[in-house]
């Protein structure tokens, strides 16, 4: 999928909510306890455990993202050889990988890195320190082609949105390498509609309610703001790659 | 220095006075001529009594207290009367008439009182065949003659046109021209002084010199008018006049001792006491009985015009600044002007009535004007550079300011900063503390009771503190107080999802709470009674249904947790549940109600917060 699509979807009133299929799974996770609960929480949702690969660091990670193909990689941020970001920005710059469902698996002291993440494109996050239930809800929202989203990452691309200005210093402060004002995509009214709601703590199904859609077409939204997120950056880093003469003009 | 170039001056100008008596070639200079006096009315020269005079000649040399007409006869020799011949008269005073071979070439306005005061015009007659005969001509001048003014002719000389013209414009020049010159300049100054006076009220010295400069146009008028209007007599121009002079001076006196930033007021009051009796006697006295006295007015005030100027070089005699020097320079002028003129006023040593104080006065008000102009331009600077000091004491105040309120900022922030963490400390003591202390509690008390499930429980209320903790700190991370509603929305989002999953739908009800700002402490109390709450339903209710509602009103915030399950039996460990949020409620200053039912249980704080605005 190209830009100029992604624009077009963001005009579009109603979003792709293709489903996501979970299996294989591939865990990169340096904490066996994450590890066996994950495994858990997939197995509960209907993931064969067979089906489930581990990864304890991302050298180890990208070997088996090289030999296997995976639907799911489920990423911590924090790992012994790197960050989890990186192993997702490595994905997408992978054609073989580019389309494989990254989520970042974290904790919510790390909000900010959870941001870098969504920025560089993850599909969703779970928090570990959340029930097992609700890790187990955000996944099934990936499944259904949806995406798990909390108040305060509502807030966050509110703020980003909201001024260019606010933008850029919250953007410069979280992360270096965000969207500047050209680079952004502008969300539609929907989008912001929503990530107003959300972030009055409302969850997808009182959000539907509200606006009389279903949760799935909320959720594919939400999906949305965040490739949003994504594609913003990379649009910056073709805009560089560009003016350093790395890409062809 | 003043005092070398003072004489300068002075001599330049007595060289330019004196020029104009050097002959030119082509022109016949009348030394000779006869005289003879009549009456007012008499239109031809009587036959007898003819005098021999010299060419000028003052009349009441011959005629002492005359006041009449005296004709005098002149001739001259003129070789080619085809030539073009120029007659030049210096100035006939006070008015008069001129003849050439019998006839009537130029007549003043009026021959008699009130007299045309033509003193100080020069004149010029063009002269041709058939008037101008070869061989001897004759001239003869009809002047009406005041005694008490210098009746006069001046010089006369005849000749090649061109030349006798250009003498013509010489004598214009000094004695008419200058004069004008001087009038306007020194009315426009004196208007312009009196008017910056007035406008600026401190600047005395200014205001002085323009009523002493007006008052000497009063006077100065003397040698510009050419007739006695508004007064019907000569005598009563010439007291007017003398008056004019007098008031100058006083005047001048005044701004001499204002210039040198002095105040004599005894002598002040004095002198203007003097002025004002010499003034009033002056206009008093009846007609053809002033004359005496203002000539004794005239001489007195002259002198004391002199010792004003005296007193000016001797009170900035060791002033080494510009602008009392320059007006040394103008008192100089003045001094030896004003000698000249009060002797040639008694025809002492000098016999001309050429008078150098009108004359100099040009210099002298050029001198004046650049002193004050000088001193206005000085001022000017100092209000300026006090601006330029202004501008830059206010950037140095403003600075100043910055730099305390920048201090002062930085050290609010270091308190809020204090603040925040002696905040956190305390949520962490009090909550995650609490719970800690009373898990503890529970183990120590009942250790056989110590199950898995148990310990999970106490770890996930744990758990569930710190996650409230750290939602409250995140949210509004600076300030004392935030927005409940923003607060609530963490622990709404995450309880509604974790109900959703087990299966209970929830419903959020708010209402007037948009606006609601509180205390971090009372935040955490809020959301730790609805979590409690909240918790409960999760666990034991088995309800499938759940509502939520938080009001607030003038009444207070009131907080309701109902759900539809089998309500509170006797599970275990509920009695600590129920302590904790009735204390809670007692803590918000709320009454606390709990009613639990089969199909319906409802846990509430009623008019919490009802003191906070």
């Amino acid at each position: 999928m190209n830009e100029s699509q992604w624009v077009e979807m963001g005009r579009s009133g109603s979003p792709e909510t293709a489903a996501c299929a979970l299996a294989p799974a591939l865990i990169v996770e340096d904490d066996t306890h994450v590890q066996a609960r994950l495994v858990r929480v997939l197995a509960e949702i209907g993931v064969d455990a067979a089906s489930i690969h581990r990864a304890e660091n991302i050298a180890v990670a990208q070997r088996l993202l090289d030999t296997y193909s995976f639907a799911l990689v489920l990423i911590d941020i924090g790992l012994p050889d790197g960050s989890g970001i990186d192993l997702i920005g490595w994905m997408h710059r992978r054609e073989s990988t580019l389309r494989v469902t990254a989520v970042v698996v974290s904790s919510f002291a790390t909000q900010d890195l959870i941001l870098q993440a969504l920025h560089a494109g993850a599909t969703g996050y779970l928090l570990k320190e959340r029930e097992d239930a609700e890790l187990t809800a955000s996944l099934r929202s990936i499944e259904r082609g949806g995406a798990p989203i909390d108040p305060f990452v509502a807030r966050y691309i509110l703020r980003v949105i909201a001024t260019p200005l606010v933008a850029r210093a919250v953007a410069d402060a979280i992360l270096p390498v965000v969207a500047d004002e050209n680079a952004s995509v502008p969300l539609t009214r929907r989008e912001e509609e929503i990530l107003h709601l959300v972030a009055q703590g409302l969850i997808s199904r009182e959000i539907a309610e509200r606006l009389s859609r279903s949760t799935l077409t909320i959720e594919g939204h939400i999906k949305s703001i965040f490739r949003k997120l994504h594609v913003s950056t990379r649009t910056q880093a073709i805009y560089q790659a560009r003016s350093l003469g790395l890409l062809p003009r | 220095m003043g005092v070398r170039f003072g004489w300068v001056m002075v001599w330049a100008l007595l060289f330019a006075a004196t020029v104009a008596s050097a002959q030119e070639s082509p022109l016949h200079a009348i030394e000779h001529a006869e005289a003879v006096r009549s009456d007012w009315e008499t239109i031809t020269p009587p036959d007898e009594g003819w005098l021999a005079v010299p060419i000028p000649d003052f009349s009441n040399r011959h005629w002492r207290n005359f006041n009449g007409v005296v004709w005098y006869r002149m001739e001259w020799e003129q070789a080619d009367p085809a030539q073009d011949t120029g007659l030049v008269i210096e100035h006939l005073n006070m008015a008069g008439a001129v003849y050439v071979n019998g006839t009537l070439l130029l007549r003043d306005a009026s021959l008699v009182e009130p007299l045309s005061r033509m003193w100080k015009v020069p004149r010029y007659l063009s002269l041709a065949p058939p008037l101008l005969k070869a061989g001897r001509n004759t001239l003869l001048v009809r002047l009406s003659a005041l005694d008490q003014y210098g009746p006069r002719v001046g010089r006369i000389s005849v000749g090649e046109a061109a030349a006798a013209y250009a003498l013509y414009e010489r004598y214009k020049l000094l004695r008419v021209d200058l004069l004008e010159y001087t009038f306007a300049v020194d009315a426009t100054l004196g208007v312009f002084f009196l008017t910056l006076w007035l406008m600026r009220r401190g600047e005395v010295a200014f205001g002085w010199y323009g009523l002493s400069t007006l008052l000497w146009l009063g006077y100065q008028i003397n040698f510009i008018a050419t007739s006695p209007w508004p007064f019907s007599r000569n005598e009563t121009w010439a007291s007017v006049n003398a008056c004019f002079l007098t008031l100058f001076v006083g005047a001048y006196a005044v701004f001499v001792l204002r210039f040198c930033e002095r105040r004599w007021p005894r002598a002040e009051s004095a002198m203007w006491a003097t002025i004002a009796i010499a003034v009033a006697v002056m206009l008093s006295l009846p007609e053809g009985a002033s004359d005496p006295y203002r000539v004794k007015l005239i001489i007195a005030t002259g002198a004391f015009g002199l010792t004003a100027n005296v007193l000016l070089l001797s009170l900035t005699w060791r002033d080494k600044r510009l602008e009392p020097r320059l007006l040394c320079v103008a008192a100089w002028l003045y001094l030896v002007a004003g000698t000249h003129d009060l002797l040639a006023f008694r025809r002492i040593f000098f016999t001309s009535d050429d008078y150098y104080t009108d004359a100099t006065a040009f210099v002298n008000t050029l001198c004046i004007a650049a002193v004050l102009a000088w001193r206005y331009a000085r001022s000017l600077d100092r209000i300026e550079q006090f601006n330029v000091r202004l501008h830059n004491d206010v950037a140095a105040a403003r600075n100043e300011l910055a730099e305390n309120l920048k201090h002062q900022h930085e050290i609010e922030m270091t308190h809020a900063r204090l603040g925040e963490r002696l905040n956190l400390v305390r949520d962490l003591h009090d909550g995650l503390g609490g719970s800690l202390l009373g898990s503890i509690a529970a183990i120590e008390h009942a250790p056989e009771k110590l199950s898995a499930p148990y310990l999970l429980k106490l770890l996930r209320g744990l758990r569930d503190e710190l996650r409230l903790i750290v939602d409250t700190a995140i949210i509004e991370p600076a300030g004392e107080a935030s927005a409940l509603v923003e607060q609530l929305a963490p622990l709404r989002h995450r309880m509604s999802r974790l109900l959703e999953a087990s299966g209970i739908a929830c419903r959020w009800d708010l209402s007037g709470i948009d606006a609601l700002v509180v205390t971090s402490a009372q935040t955490l109390d809020v959301l730790r009674f609805v979590q409690e709450a909240l918790t409960n339903v999760l666990k034991h209710s088995g309800a499938c249904e759940a509502c939520i509602g938080l009001h607030a009103s003038d009444a207070g915030l009131s907080i309701e947790v109902c759900d539809n399950g089998g309500g509170l039996g006797d599970t275990p460990g509920q009695g600590a549940g129920l302590r904790s949020m009735q204390m809670r409620a007692q803590r918000l200053g709320g009454r606390f109600a709990f009613s639990s039912n089969p199909g319906e249980t409802r846990v509430a704080i009623v008019g919490a917060l009802a003191a906070t605005p």
